[in-house]
């Protein structure tokens, strides 16, 4: 998990001036949009060899959701 | 009437639609690719079915990879009225995360092997005066830049402008040559675009082509039109935008 949450920082171009965990709202992080859900969707596939959509990051609030998503 | 025609591409999304499209008409096609088995599935089959098998050839060509050209042998290669190329992929993913390999992979197939083929098909003189090529391009490259396409915008400005010039160099044999840049048609492609975005995501970018998204049908007329000489003989170097209005909306 703390090795996710770290690649997905990575994947924002500034890094958030606010502590992020686990419990962190993705979408609210500062400089979240389209194309860092685009960066999202291929680093999972780099990165872990699964995929993940679109819709299911529209679903998914928290990192944890996410997490699990990914590895569900 | 358009007697033969190469078509890259000719397994799936437009190509395919095309080949039938010309083969119906009763227009030789050969067909450039690299996987044969999907061509005996989709297209020879579909011949054998009607009696037209005589009217489809497959010829072996990799534009994946740096030497496409290297089992064509282009001295024995038929001479036809049109090529229109269609092969071509879409890497989507923002630009520091492309992979080298697809950047090159991409690179290859949408821009480098359509040059070196055409190049081929010339220097051989495969085309007869007064014929026509076609690239299908896209709207993406030449009017808009959507996030994660770099790669692939690159490649379709970039054959673009190669058309404009080309179109130039054999305007004294006749040969015309232009581009179609689609919008989003409903493709493999399209389907790619959808399993990344979400179903919900495709219908709200859907929703910005005041006619909807188009189909490979959509394309076909125009193309017909581009490769017949008696309905453009005067129409060489343009880029015609085909997108349901999605960029002027």
């Amino acid at each position: 998990m703390e090795n996710f949450v770290v690649n997905l920082l990575d994947l924002l171009d500034e890094k958030p001036g606010v502590d992020v965990d686990e419990n962190t709202v993705f979408k609210e992080l500062p400089g979240w949009d389209s194309l860092v859900s685009l960066s999202l969707i291929v680093m999972v596939s780099n990165d872990y060899g699964k995929s993940i959509d679109g819709e299911t990051i529209r679903r998914c609030n928290t990192i944890r959701e996410l997490y699990e998503a990914v590895n569900g | 009437m358009v007697d033969t025609v190469i078509i890259t591409g000719a397994t799936s999304g437009i190509g395919l639609a095309l080949t039938k499209n010309y083969i119906e008409k009763g227009t030789k096609v050969y067909a450039i690719g690299r996987n044969y088995d999907k061509f005996q599935f989709v297209v020879k089959e579909w011949c054998q079915a009607r009696g037209w098998e005589s009217l489809c050839e497959w010829i072996y060509s990799d534009f994946s990879v740096q030497n496409p050209l290297v089992n064509i042998d282009f001295t024995k290669f038929p001479k036809v009225d049109g090529f229109i190329n269609c092969a071509g992929v879409l890497p989507i993913a923002p630009l520091k995360l492309e992979t080298e390999e697809e950047i090159h992979i991409a690179t290859n197939i949408n821009f480098l092997s359509p040059i070196l083929f055409t190049r081929s098909l010339l220097k051989y003189n495969c085309i007869h005066k007064g014929g026509s090529i076609v690239f299908l391009g896209s709207i993406n490259g030449t009017k808009v830049g959507s996030k994660g396409h770099t790669i692939y915008s690159a490649t379709k400005g970039g054959i673009t402008g190669f058309m404009m010039s080309l179109a130039n160099e054999l305007s004294s044999l006749g040969i015309r040559v232009n581009v179609i840049s689609p919008g989003t048609v409903e493709t493999p492609m399209a389907k790619k675009v959808e399993s990344l975005i979400g179903t919900k995501g495709m219908k709200n970018y859907l929703d910005q082509y005041p006619l909807g998204a188009g189909t490979p049908q959509s394309l076909i007329p125009l193309i017909n039109l581009l490769i017949d000489k008696k309905s453009a003989s005067w129409i060489t170097g343009q880029n015609f935008i085909v997108d349901g209005g999605y960029t002027v909306n």
